[in-house]
């Protein structure tokens, strides 16, 4: 089994250290069986697959598995020789991510149809949550509470949760409240940064 | 090649709070992931924007769902201070918690509506799921059977919607007249829409299925020939 995949289907947090190998030296060198080259690969891609994957499918498990397909898919066509730009290696693994995705998507779907379960919803319905899942909602929710209330003023409130929760656009907003664009992306930028505070805080790491 | 994306126009243009919040399209969506995948900055900045959404989105839920906030003591046995700051906050919380009501007012009145739609129609409230992929130039005919009992049929229509915001469905009879029109649809994903056609609408027969983007009538992205029996 690839080394890079024992790590368990979950991104590696913390910072990636980008090393001087750019894509197209990867690509190289794990054509010519460099197994580090691999283990670099996944390192400094996963974060990120992780992450589209987990904005395409609703279900975190099913996430973690196309995560683990992607990699495994991907090492295997570089091996087989079938990246044609490696310079454009990103848009490559996300290409085979996204396309994993889809095929999941339709799988689901057929499965359903073929089952003909009338007590199923529709597809992309979220399963109940897992206990994971419940543990990282609290933690969003202490979270949350740190950053609502150390915004200094109730306006500022009101912008997020009209972005967040309305989904209202940034122009509409600015305009019924009076503040500027630069104000409104003061405010989100504030919301954001007492967030990883909070949650460096919580966490107790030092990503400094 | 493509000129890579620079910081400024990152944040120029929001994109990242466009991409968590599933505005950003196309191939600025694409340009932009294939600009994250390998930037642990952006990386960062999104998954937190990300979870910061989520989180307020979580929490507007929980401020009208929880039961009774635990009142402090009466308010004799408080300190002035502590007096004075528990009225401030129930004061901003009061503020909070209307517009929080107002919006799961809102919700929970156009769910009931839909609800009522449904009951109206006589619909059952679980819907019936058909996959429509995308067949090759052919003329490819779809056979469904008709539910047995009136619900929603729900057609998941296979096709890239990352090139328009919204689309709208027509559904026509053989004659050309048109018998069901579902306007304004987002996609769920970025490879499929869902549209939804109430099954006491249909009679055995044939039917033509269109999707086109919402801002160009007339311009067919995709056509599906259905018999329904």
């Amino acid at each position: 089994m690839d080394a890079a995949l024992l790590l368990g289907g979950v991104y590696v947090a913390g910072r990636m250290e980008i090393e001087a190998s750019n894509p197209a030296d990867l690509v190289r060198r794990i054509m010519a069986g460099d197994g580090s080259a691999e283990n670099e690969l996944v390192n400094r891609y996963s974060r990120g697959v992780f992450f589209v994957l987990n904005q395409n499918v609703s279900d975190r498990a099913a996430a973690e598995d196309l995560y683990q397909e992607t990699f495994h898919l991907t090492l295997e066509k570089i091996r087989g020789g079938e990246v044609r730009e490696p310079e454009r290696f990103s848009g490559f693994i996300l290409s085979i991510a996204r396309n994993l995705a889809i095929e999941h998507f339709r799988k689901n779907t057929r499965a359903r149809e073929r089952q003909g379960d009338e007590n199923e919803s529709r597809t992309l319905a979220a399963p109940e949550a897992s206990q994971l899942e419940n543990l990282l909602k609290e933690e969003r929710a202490r979270l949350v509470h740190h950053v609502l209330d150390a915004l200094p003023s109730e306006r500022d409130r009101t912008v997020l949760r009209r972005f967040y929760i309305a989904d209202d656009e940034k122009e509409e907003i600015c305009a019924d409240l009076g503040i500027s664009s630069l104000h409104f992306n003061q405010i989100l930028c504030r919301a954001r940064e007492r967030y990883r505070q909070a949650f460096e805080e919580l966490s107790g790491k030092d990503r400094k | 090649m493509d000129k890579p994306m620079q910081h400024s126009e990152i944040e120029r243009d929001s994109l990242i709070d466009r991409y968590v919040r599933n505005t950003l399209r196309g191939a600025e969506r694409q340009s932009f992931e294939e600009h994250f995948l390998d930037c642990p900055q952006c990386l960062e900045q999104l998954e937190i924007a990300s979870s910061l959404r989520q989180a307020v989105r979580e929490s507007a839920v929980e401020a009208v769902t929880a039961p009774a906030v635990t009142r402090p003591g009466p308010w004799y046995v408080l300190g002035w201070v502590q007096a004075a700051a528990a009225a401030c906050l129930v004061v901003a919380m009061a503020t909070s918690v209307v517009f929080f009501e107002q919006m799961q007012h809102a919700r929970r009145e156009l769910a009931s509506a839909q609800l009522e739609l449904a009951s109206t129609r006589g619909l059952a409230s679980s819907p019936e799921v058909y996959v429509l992929g995308l067949s090759r130039g052919s003329n490819e005919i779809k056979e469904i059977a008709l539910p047995r009992t009136p619900r929603w049929m729900v057609f998941s229509i296979e096709m890239d919607t990352t090139q328009f915001p919204s689309y709208r469905a027509i559904l026509s009879d053989p004659s050309g007249k048109e018998i069901w029109q579902q306007a304004g649809i987002q996609p769920a994903s970025p490879d499929a829409i869902g549209v939804t056609v109430p099954s006491n609408l249909l009679a055995s027969g044939s039917y033509t299925l269109i999707v086109q983007p919402s801002a160009q009538a007339g311009a067919t992205l995709s056509r599906f020939s259905l018999r329904f029996q």
